[in-house]
């Protein structure tokens, strides 16, 4: 295979995400001088089978639409594969959340209709995203529309005609794929979308306070959400909230394709020459003002950057939906059971690292400085009482809603508690 | 459903006959003949598989296959891929796909016409060759063998052979398809794949023995995980047989056991294991293990099995594997009955095939 070492032909530059199984850098591919996005994973880490990774290489050289992130190919350097991609200089939706808290509806039709073109694309080849949520659609610096981060996606061949695993993020999650009872199709994605329409025009997704393991039960039995007027601000229009209703249709027989969905009055107002690009110059404006993030060992935002802390939860809520539940890991709290990658001292004990290698792997990828959280969230498992319980997750509750609006906050924190820690120990 | 009649007059028989002259005249210098296959391509594939409104017919899927036979379309369209769009090759996979399932009774009428005009697999054979398309021939190929009698016609060929090659292409995607393809030939239909190890039990080591020592980690693991594969399957006890009395396939494990990546230690293990739990060991392999005893215990009273699936059967394997070989004299000893030499019925090839 290739003799030519990648790290001869890439100048590699911040660390711009941590997606599925491994961390993205923005690069320089020396031969062209073009700026890519380069996604370097361990293939020695790594439980999961080589060949799963393989396949999602092979796949996505065979995507090429405008609306998904283009490949460009494969390396391998010792143990690590290293994936070069197109780059999104624009960040995430999420990021743009971030900044604007939420986004006006046409902007939010825009970016529905891209990434329904991309799911379009997909779908017309038996393909599921599996994961459509507002940090998985990336932009380019001049303001296109990209669906990302195919970590999780799987294949549907005609035959094999629904999928059987449990892979998403909870607040997503179409209520067929929580009860996997036939499997799921490429309608699983269109709930998700709906879900990230109300993500977007909202700035959180619905059940966002609630326990995850909860909402997850939840989904299923409860009809689905709407997108409400806000008693003090938004009102909505009646075109987006009906668009919304049928992606949010609970029988996924009954759910619209996505060619059918693209036929929604609600995206006949967009006019041609609207453009994200103002929302994006807003944003990196106000990141770079934002000094605290910019000074951090993340360069900028991860493009995987997610609002809400519940982020990777579902990997163990899989463990634990199968093999009914290890009470530590319960899943119970608000808080996603994160473990840090060795920014804290708190993260020298990650909970159950043989057990769950695999998902505090997962996890880690996606800490995002939520540290305080991840904590907050141990001290809640340990808890004695259910009241104690309640009081700590009320806390991380209220600490999360400062951290959105005051982003670094937990990290600050955190790094107030390292230094304490340090000077701590040169006492002893 | 008249509007469907309006918007798709054509017969089965029409489409295919259209799509082949389209294909047939496409050039590089007009999109438009290009356009119009991938038009017809897409009608086909409604024929197969109908859409939200319509459901296929299946004697519009048998007028539609007949006619592809008797026009040989699935050559024409393997033969010009390249100059098919993007898209329109995954359609053409599609096709390929849905026509091999197709079974009339017990017989399934595209293996044997892939069966009666050879030059089709050929050319998907020889894919990888072309970057462009490589990966799409592999996917059809794929599909291809999943029927024995296309395995046993493939591995008769002597361009099966250059898989191996193929293995080692600077393009990942076509590399690791080409190991994935050489993995299910000689895996999936064991008996055609039990007798083309019998026969070519030389050449089959002596290319994976060097795939397996290249420095890429991906070519490594994919060709140690084929290998291991081979050696475990009951019905190739030839090939194992030849493969653990051949001193210079131990000395290649051997030096897996000492790769620095933990999967390739575990991987190479799996075979390690067999050389030593053969009863009556050649003497040239005994020669070998008693040489290294010393060295043996050491890294097997050091090999730690950490991952957590399956751990169990691998660390009570290694214990098995660390006493057989402490009960390895220390001095070399003559094995009690060699085997009886078979390398002169063995038919002797040059370099390559």
């Amino acid at each position: 295979m290739n003799s030519q070492s990648p790290r001869d032909l890439f100048l590699l530059h911040e660390c711009v995400g941590k997606g599925n199984f491994g961390d993205v850098y923005r690069a320089t591919e020396k031969s062209t001088n073009r700026i890519v996005a380069v996604k370097i994973v361990d293939l020695d880490e790594s439980d999961e089978d080589i060949n799963i990774l393989i396949q999602e290489v092979q796949f996505l050289s065979q995507l090429k639409s405008p609306y998904i992130t283009g490949y460009f190919n494969t390396y391998i350097q010792d143990v690590s594969m290293w994936i070069s991609m197109e780059y999104c200089g624009g960040g995430s939706c999420a990021d743009l959340l971030k900044c604007h808290r939420k986004l006006d509806e046409t902007a939010v039709a825009y970016i529905t209709r891209d990434v329904l073109r991309g799911l379009e694309y997909l779908h017309l080849q038996q393909k599921v995203h599996r994961d459509v949520k507002a940090a998985n659609i990336l932009l380019t610096a001049n303001g296109g529309v990209k669906l990302a981060d195919f970590g999780v996606s799987g294949q549907l061949s005609y035959t094999q005609v629904k999928r059987d695993t449990f892979v998403g993020t909870p607040f997503w999650m179409a209520p067929e794929v929580i009860l996997r009872k036939a499997g799921y199709n490429e309608k699983a994605d269109i709930w998700s979308l709906g879900i990230t329409v109300i993500e977007l025009a909202k700035g959180v997704p619905p059940h966002v306070g609630g326990e995850p393991m909860k909402v997850l039960f939840q989904i299923p039995s409860m009809p689905a959400p709407l997108l409400e007027d806000d008693p003090h601000g938004t009102a909505y229009s009646d075109l987006i909230k009906d668009f919304i209703k049928y992606c949010l249709v609970k029988n996924p027989a009954k759910r619209p394709s996505t060619t059918t969905l693209l036929r929604h009055k609600y995206f006949r107002s967009i006019l041609r020459k609207y453009t994200l690009v103002p929302l994006i110059q807003q944003k990196d404006r106000w990141l770079a003002k934002n000094s605290k993030i910019s000074k951090s060992k993340r360069p900028r935002l991860s493009l995987d950057y997610d609002p809400t802390p519940l982020n990777p939860i579902d990997w163990r809520l899989t463990e634990n939906c199968q093999s009914g539940s290890t009470p530590n890991s319960g899943g119970v709290s608000p808080l996603t059971p994160k473990t840090s990658g060795g920014t804290s001292p708190c993260t020298s004990t990650p909970p159950q690292k043989d057990e769950n290698r695999k998902e505090d792997h997962s996890c880690s990828l996606s800490l995002d400085g939520n540290v305080i959280l991840a904590c907050l969230n141990r001290v809640a498992s340990r808890a004695k009482t259910e009241e104690t319980k309640v009081s700590v997750l009320e806390l991380g509750r209220v600490l999360h809603s400062y951290e959105s609006r005051q982003p670094g906050l937990c990290e600050a924190i955190a790094e107030e508690i390292c230094l304490y820690v340090h000077k701590h120990r040169e006492f002893l | 459903m008249a509007f469907l009649f309006k918007r798709n007059p054509k017969t089965p028989g029409e489409v295919v006959r259209l799509l082949n002259e389209q294909v047939a005249k496409i050039d590089t210098t007009n999109d438009r003949r290009k356009d119009e296959a991938a038009r017809y391509l897409k009608q086909m594939k409604l024929i197969l598989h109908g859409d939200d409104e319509t459901d296929p017919v299946p004697d519009q899927i048998a007028q539609l296959a007949q006619e592809i036979y008797q026009t040989d379309t699935l050559f024409v369209l393997v033969d010009h891929l390249g100059s098919l769009d993007f898209d329109s090759r995954k359609d053409v996979v599609t096709l390929f796909s849905s026509l091999l399932r197709r079974q009339i009774g017990s017989r399934a009428p595209t293996v044997d016409y892939l069966l009666s005009k050879p030059k089709i697999l050929l050319l998907l054979l020889k894919g990888p060759e072309n970057p462009e398309i490589g990966l799409v021939c592999g996917q059809i190929l794929r599909h291809c063998i999943k029927f024995e009698g296309i395995t046993r016609f493939v591995l008769q060929e002597r361009c099966v052979w250059n898989c191996f090659q193929y293995c080692q292409l600077s393009t990942f995607e076509l590399a690791t398809d080409a190991s994935n393809i050489l993995y299910d030939l000689l895996t999936v239909h064991k008996k055609p794949a039990s007798e083309f190890l019998t026969q070519n039990y030389q050449y089959v080591t002596l290319h994976l023995n060097r795939l397996i020592q290249l420095t890429n980690y991906v070519t490594k693991r994919q060709s140690v995980r084929l290998l291991s594969a081979l050696i475990l399957e009951r019905q190739n006890h030839f090939f194992l047989n030849k493969y653990v009395d051949d001193p210079n396939n131990l000395k290649v494990v051997m030096l897996l056991l000492s790769d620095k990546s933990k999967n390739v230690q575990i991987e190479g293990f799996d075979i390690f294991k067999v050389f030593v739990a053969k009863p009556k060991k050649e003497k040239a392999i005994l020669d070998v293990l008693i040489k290294n005893k010393e060295n043996f215990i050491k890294f097997f009273e050091n090999f730690v099995i950490e991952r957590s699936s399956g751990n169990l059967t691998l660390i009570e394997e290694r214990d098995y594997i660390l006493s057989e070989i402490k009960n390895l004299p220390d001095i070399e000893r003559r094995s009690s009955v060699p085997l009886v030499s078979q390398e002169a019925d063995e038919q002797v090839y040059g370099t390559d095939p």
